[in-house]
């Protein structure tokens, strides 16, 4: 402890910083006003260099002739957040987040000045989640802009955070945010329990976070949304969830989440309930296209002549018949091409995407045909397959649904719609046994709740939803003043 | 280490496993769309089926192919030795008997398919006048795909309430029904065309007699429930003679036993119907005008009606049921339950007491 100790000689400040951050941009400016000499050490590119100049040098030099204290300066310095210190690893510390350090002369104690000027880009509009309706702003790599977003769709002192470090070395913030009174406390413990207990390395995004706090690592689906809408992160918060913020990374986390949330989107709250249940009921037929059209084509053609209507069965005869594979690896082989192309598109520069476009559509789609190479109906099953699993809000999801196609196609070249089944019953069962910071995954479900249910698959108007969901255990559940709910809403 | 366990079992099943599911792919097959059976002179059976055969440079989709064999199931092996595709019955749609193999009796052939778990229950049985072999192996200036052209054909006037349905299982589920006997489509084929104009009546499993199709309306008004659908009618109003179309009939019928010692039943059909045509001029909005024919139209319905009870009688078979309303109702009188030939026996000279009452819902709109 005692190495830590500042020197109370300017001289010795100085060199001791330069031996501690090794940074040739170390930058420090000496002053002297009257009897006082004063040292400023900074990083340029980290602070606001016109507060610097017009504010804060003039401030110094207008100090009085007389001996002064960082006591003294502290109620009077022109800056936001002063910090006192006597511990040179945290200005070091402080350094690299965008403070000014200050000292005078003869003290062995320095003030920290918060004039930073973090470089970050300004709010746009959401490039993953896109919305049709609703607010279109997202979330940034800054987490005090992020912070600040959301306050100001929830002006409210409710709205409490907890502020974590973690990461040996990169020393990333991570906030925890919650309503207070409406988020059940053990949801709140079991986040920041999770997050303080992690012992890495470094942390750069909120990924890497999700995973290394979801409940099952070894599952495929994810277990905790990713979001990069603030109205969204709002709405959760009111249902009582929990989210979690990490420095330079523009995606919130959100839990505890459900399988049924995964394929939610906040705009069904924007849109009439009608059609919102409908789009609900479509992404849920989305789910089930994806994951078995293939695998059915594959069973009916290899075992199950019987269940194809006759009306298809010429169509379908003879555009197989030119065919060199069987069934299972014709599937196989143009679902890997669909994956081809999916992953090329977004790995591709922007310039060259529209090459993409032709390749994939005239190249690969008719003259696969045209060359016998696949059968024009898969062709069609495929690319439906494809754009069913797109629908899906969330891209976690949308990726895990599209890699367990493959085993349940090839299940379904195995066993035909007997394999079909159990890859069904095996994901089911999966499902079922997972949880979400602790809660059942499957919830509306399994375990039966019939006020989630009413926010799950189909949405009910909103006088009807007057409780928030079982799922988060709310401490305070009523969202409108009455359960039969014909008076207004007090949210 | 519990889950690597755990997957290299699931592994191990499923490669050990994969053979057992019996591969049969679609282009590998020859889906059999028609079958047809008759008796050739010593107790043998001559198959006929129709199948695809596709292949985008031929003319022709299906093919056509017979043999003979002892069993059917021998007439599967005798088919595969003369196709290039393992034939497979899992899409046949229509199943054709000769009218002399009918009569001497088609359960083990109808078994048979039943028994098929490949085979559903979409499967419409006929009798052919003649050799079913004539009718599937002819060919036909309008249509190259009998198989489906003679399930359309069925099937339309099976919606149409022209014919009565006799599918896989409403033939199995009337045989098996003790006081009830299965129908089924007479077809015949006369030069290039298909007359689908008789309904052949079984006695148990046995071909027994046939009635025309307008005597089958008022079978199956009798049998089922009957929507839709429409009839001819020769009518007489005040002394004239003269036809009448009936269209948008729906009926319900009620069938009672009144004595149990010597049977007497009372079948009660309620009739509504539209006029859709008529060859004279009769002023139908005069309420008195529209009773009368009526009326007419009732008593001639009754008659055909009553007309059909006694062929069915002469030909000693009961597809509408009496004989499973007679058992019912002395099961229900404590008496014990009758087999086939006591039940047959039982109602061989029962009474009918038919009433008939018909409503005009509506003159002059056709539509």
């Amino acid at each position: 402890m005692t190495t830590n100790l500042i020197p109370d000689s300017i001289k010795e400040t100085q060199e001791t910083l330069w031996q501690q951050l090794r940074n040739p941009r170390l930058s420090f400016r000496s002053l002297s006003c009257g009897n006082n000499s004063l040292l400023l050490a900074y990083l340029p590119y980290l602070i606001d260099m016109v507060t610097l100049q017009q504010v804060l040098l003039p401030f110094l030099e207008r100090l009085p002739d007389e001996k002064i204290t960082p006591d003294a300066l502290v109620g009077s310095l022109p800056v936001a957040r002063v910090r006192k210190t006597t511990d040179y690893r945290q200005v070091t510390d402080y350094l690299v987040r965008g403070w000014i350090y200050l000292q005078i002369e003869g003290v062995d104690s320095g003030l920290l000045l918060f004039v930073a000027n973090i470089p970050s880009r300004s709010l746009g509009e959401a490039q993953v989640e896109v919305q049709i309706f609703g607010p279109q702003v997202s979330f940034t790599e800054a987490l005090e802009t992020n912070l600040g977003i959301l306050q100001s769709y929830l002006p409210t002192d409710m709205l409490s955070n907890v502020s974590i470090t973690i990461g040996r070395r990169s020393r990333t913030n991570v906030e925890v945010c919650y309503m207070e009174e409406l988020a059940d406390p053990e949801n709140v413990q079991t986040v920041v329990q999770r997050v303080r207990e992690l012992d890495v390395d470094g942390l750069i995004d909120s990924g890497k976070l999700v995973q290394l706090i979801d409940d099952n690592t070894f599952s495929i689906f994810p277990q905790l949304i990713m979001t990069e809408r603030p109205d969204y992160v709002s709405e959760a918060l009111l249902e009582g969830k929990v989210i979690v913020f990490v420095e330079g990374s523009p995606f919130a986390i959100m839990g505890p989440s459900t399988f049924v949330d995964f394929f939610k989107s906040n705009e069904d709250l924007y849109i009439r309930w009608q059609m919102a249940s409908f789009i609900r009921l479509l992404r849920f037929l989305a789910l089930f296209v994806s994951l078995f059209f293939t695998a059915i084509y594959v069973a009916a053609l290899t075992f199950h002549y019987e269940m194809i209507p006759s009306a298809l069965l010429v169509s379908l005869v003879k555009s197989r018949s030119k065919v060199p594979f069987p069934p299972l690896f014709e599937a196989l082989l143009l679902e890997m091409i669909i994956e081809f192309l999916r992953e090329a598109g977004a790995r591709l520069p922007f310039k060259v995407g529209q090459t993409m476009g032709i390749v994939g559509g005239i190249v690969i789609g008719q003259a696969a045909v045209a060359a016998g190479f696949t059968s024009n109906i898969l062709i069609m099953i495929v690319a439906l397959s494809a754009l069913a699993s797109f629908t899906f809000p969330s891209y976690m999801m949308s990726t895990a649904v599209r890699i367990l196609r493959f085993p349940i196609i090839l299940l379904a070249g195995i066993w035909g719609g007997f394999g079909i089944m159990l890859g069904a019953s095996f994901l089911l069962i999966h499902i079922l046994r997972q949880s979400s910071l602790g809660r059942p995954f499957f919830l509306p479900f399994f375990p039966f709740r019939l006020r989630d249910f009413k926010n799950s698959l189909i949405r009910v108007p909103f006088y009807n939803l007057g409780k928030r969901p079982a799922l988060t255990r709310s401490p305070d559940n009523a969202r409108l003043p009455d359960e039969a709910g014909k008076k207004r809403p007090i949210q | 280490m519990k889950r690597t366990r755990l997957l290299a079992y699931y592994l191990l099943v499923a490669a050990l496993l994969h053979g057992c599911g019996e591969e049969q792919v679609l282009e590998k097959l020859g889906l059999a769309v028609a079958v047809g059976y008759d008796q050739i002179g010593d107790g043998r059976l001559l198959g006929t089926t129709v199948f695809y055969q596709i292949d985008p440079e031929a003319r022709q989709l299906v093919t056509v192919i017979a043999g003979t064999a002892n069993t059917s199931k021998g007439l599967k092996i005798t088919h595969n030795r003369e196709s290039s595709k393992k034939i497979v019955g899992g899409q046949i749609r229509v199943a054709v008997y000769q009218d002399e193999l009918a009569r001497k009796g088609i359960l083990p052939l109808v078994e048979n398919l039943s028994r098929d778990a490949s085979i559903g229950s979409n499967v419409y049985l006929t009798v052919a006048k003649g050799r079913a072999s004539d009718i599937l192996t002819h060919r036909y200036p309008e249509t190259s795909n009998i198989g489906i052209y003679l399930y359309q054909a069925i099937r339309q006037n099976v919606n149409g309430e022209n014919m009565i349905s006799s599918k896989l299982h409403e033939f199995m589920k009337d045989y098996y029904a003790v006081g009830k006997d299965p129908v089924m489509p007479y077809i015949e084929r006369v030069k290039n065309e298909l007359h689908i104009d008789k309904i052949a009546l079984f006695r148990d499993e046995r071909l027994a007699g046939e009635i025309s199709t307008r005597e089958g309306f008022f079978l199956k008004i009798l049998r089922e429930r009957y929507n839709k659908g429409e009839l001819e009618i020769n009518l007489t109003v005040d002394n004239q003679r003269f036809f009448t179309v009936i269209e948008h009939i729906s009926s319900k019928k009620q069938i009672k036993l009144l004595d149990l010692d010597k049977p007497r039943f009372s079948v009660k059909v309620k009739m509504t119907a539209q006029i859709q045509e008529m060859a004279e001029q009769i002023d139908l909005s005069k309420p008195e005008e529209l009773h009368k024919v009526q009326k007419a139209i009732q008593l001639a319905v009754k008659k055909e009606t009553e007309g059909l009870l006694e062929k069915l009688r002469k030909h000693q078979v009961d597809p509408v049921g009496f004989g499973e309303i007679y058992n019912i109702a002395r099961q229900k009188s404590g008496k014990k339950k009758l087999n086939r030939d006591e039940c047959r026996e039982a109602i061989k000279r029962t009474q009918f007491d038919v009433d008939v009452q018909v409503k005009i819902l509506r003159t002059g709109v056709i539509g």
